[in-house]
């Protein structure tokens, strides 16, 4: 089957998608696993919901339009991934569906065992989707048993096996660390110090997972074989290492905002590196490579890429724009008097 | 009496909306697909555990929401002086 360019385009887009989401949600779900770490008091516990609170629901926008952008792009990849992805989307759905109730409802009475529950419930839905979104792509990554007829041939359970539970960790243990960069840029000391102090440990460990990941991926997926087979592609896992080996660099000049922006472009460049790996496929197959959802096999028609090219090139812009305005606007470090308010 | 008008709304959306989806059965996509062949392949376990899973956080949600909503409305508004010190916090 040919190629045509929009698939391309949109394959290249789908990655931006997610590359974005990861970078944005990536903290706002971060900071919420560290809740009860860095979070001693309520006060401190405040500082962190008001560090994410203007952000992380534009942020999971970017989620949706990532599905989005499969369903209507890449409609086959979609059903398929979605019904063999199921259990652990569903789940995913359902701990983002009580992160975001905990966050709008924890300041809504003032009972401290209202608050509790609240948080107990913010924590807990902050790594889970984390957690759950790592699986997915790990076995994304390594090919999920598709037959022919795009039926999951497997047990539920069989994605938690040890590369899809390696992709878990690392992606709650990257967010984590980007989440402890961002409260240490948008909060004052101590909560501020205690942050980066906690980044850079996190840091190591994410190194640890990310490394172990790479190599892992040699054996369980054939991700590297695009960059063997074009080594210019290497771009973009040592983009990847530059950034991350600039984070703790950053982190110990107090530079926090520099520090984000090399572990988000860590996260980005990580991202592209998997997405690359994995062209042309957006599903394999682990069962036969024949029976892997290609961009060629599972796209819309050329007529719908085209008109979505058309209204992703006006409203993409649009949306970066209103984003960005966002975090200018929400750049400030919070003080006290945002605290007692 | 006004208050009793509340839920009509919710109400007519509710019975709009099964209009729509009783009312197009057997068709999925009118004219083009039965809903039975628009059927994902999960196993009924799968679909045993989510459906109850849905209704089940929805309601306590749902709930959660609407015992939010009459504490508030009970509690009445702020004091005009409490708005006044946000009003001079903020200038």
């Amino acid at each position: 089957m040919e190629m045509n360019i929009f698939q391309i385009i949109w394959f290249v887009l789908w990655g931006v998608l997610w590359a974005v989401y990861f970078m944005l949600d990536g903290f706002d779900l971060g900071a919420g696993s560290l809740l009860y770490i860095l979070g001693k008091d309520e006060k401190d516990r405040r500082a962190i919901y008001q560090a994410t609170g203007p952000f992380w629901d534009g942020n999971e926008v970017w989620l949706i339009t990532a599905d989005g952008a499969t369903f209507a792009a890449f409609p086959k990849a979609y059903a398929v991934m979605f019904s063999a992805l199921y259990s652990a989307l569903l789940l995913l759905l359902f701990s983002l569906i009580i992160r975001g109730v905990a966050i709008e409802y924890r300041n809504k009475h003032e009972s401290p065992s209202w608050r509790s529950i609240w948080d107990f419930l913010f924590f807990l839905g902050s790594p889970l989707p984390a957690l759950l979104l790592g699986v997915a792509f790990a076995n994304i990554f390594k090919g999920v048993a598709i037959d022919q007829n795009g039926i999951f041939q497997e047990p539920l359970f069989h994605l938690l096996n040890p590369y899809g539970l390696l992709g878990g960790l690392l992606f709650v243990f990257c967010f984590a660390t980007h989440g402890a960069i961002w409260v240490a840029f948008k909060t004052m000391d101590p909560l501020s110090e205690r942050a980066g102090n906690l980044a850079k440990k996190l840091w190591v460990v994410t190194l640890i997972l990310v490394v172990l990941f790479w190599a892992y991926s040699f054996a369980a997926t054939r991700i590297w074989d695009n960059y063997l087979k074009a080594p210019i592609l290497f771009v973009f896992p040592a983009l990847a290492v530059i950034a991350y080996l600039s984070v703790p660099v950053f982190l110990n000049k107090k530079a926090y905002f520099k520090a984000w922006v090399g572990s988000a472009l860590t996260i980005v460049a990580f991202t592209a590196w998997g997405v690359e790996g994995l062209f042309p496929n957006i599903l394999p197959s682990s069962i036969d490579p024949a029976y892997s959802l290609t961009i060629m096999n599972s796209s819309s028609s050329e007529l719908t890429l085209k008109i979505m090219t058309a209204v992703a090139v006006i409203f993409v812009p649009i949306v970066l724009a209103y984003t960005i305005w966002a975090y200018k606007i929400f750049s400030h470090k919070i003080t006290e008097k945002d605290i007692a308010y | 009496m006004l208050v009793w008008n509340i839920p009509l709304p919710y109400i007519a959306g509710q019975a709009g909306w099964i209009v729509a989806e009783v009312g197009r059965q057997p068709w999925i996509v009118y004219g083009l697909m039965k809903t039975k062949d628009a059927v994902s392949p999960l196993s009924s376990l799968q679909v045993g555990l989510s459906l109850p899973a849905f209704i089940i956080v929805y309601g306590i949600l749902g709930v959660i929401c609407f015992w939010l909503i009459a504490y508030h409305a009970r509690k009445g508004p702020e004091p005009a002086e409490a708005t006044l010190k946000v009003e001079t916090k903020l200038a």
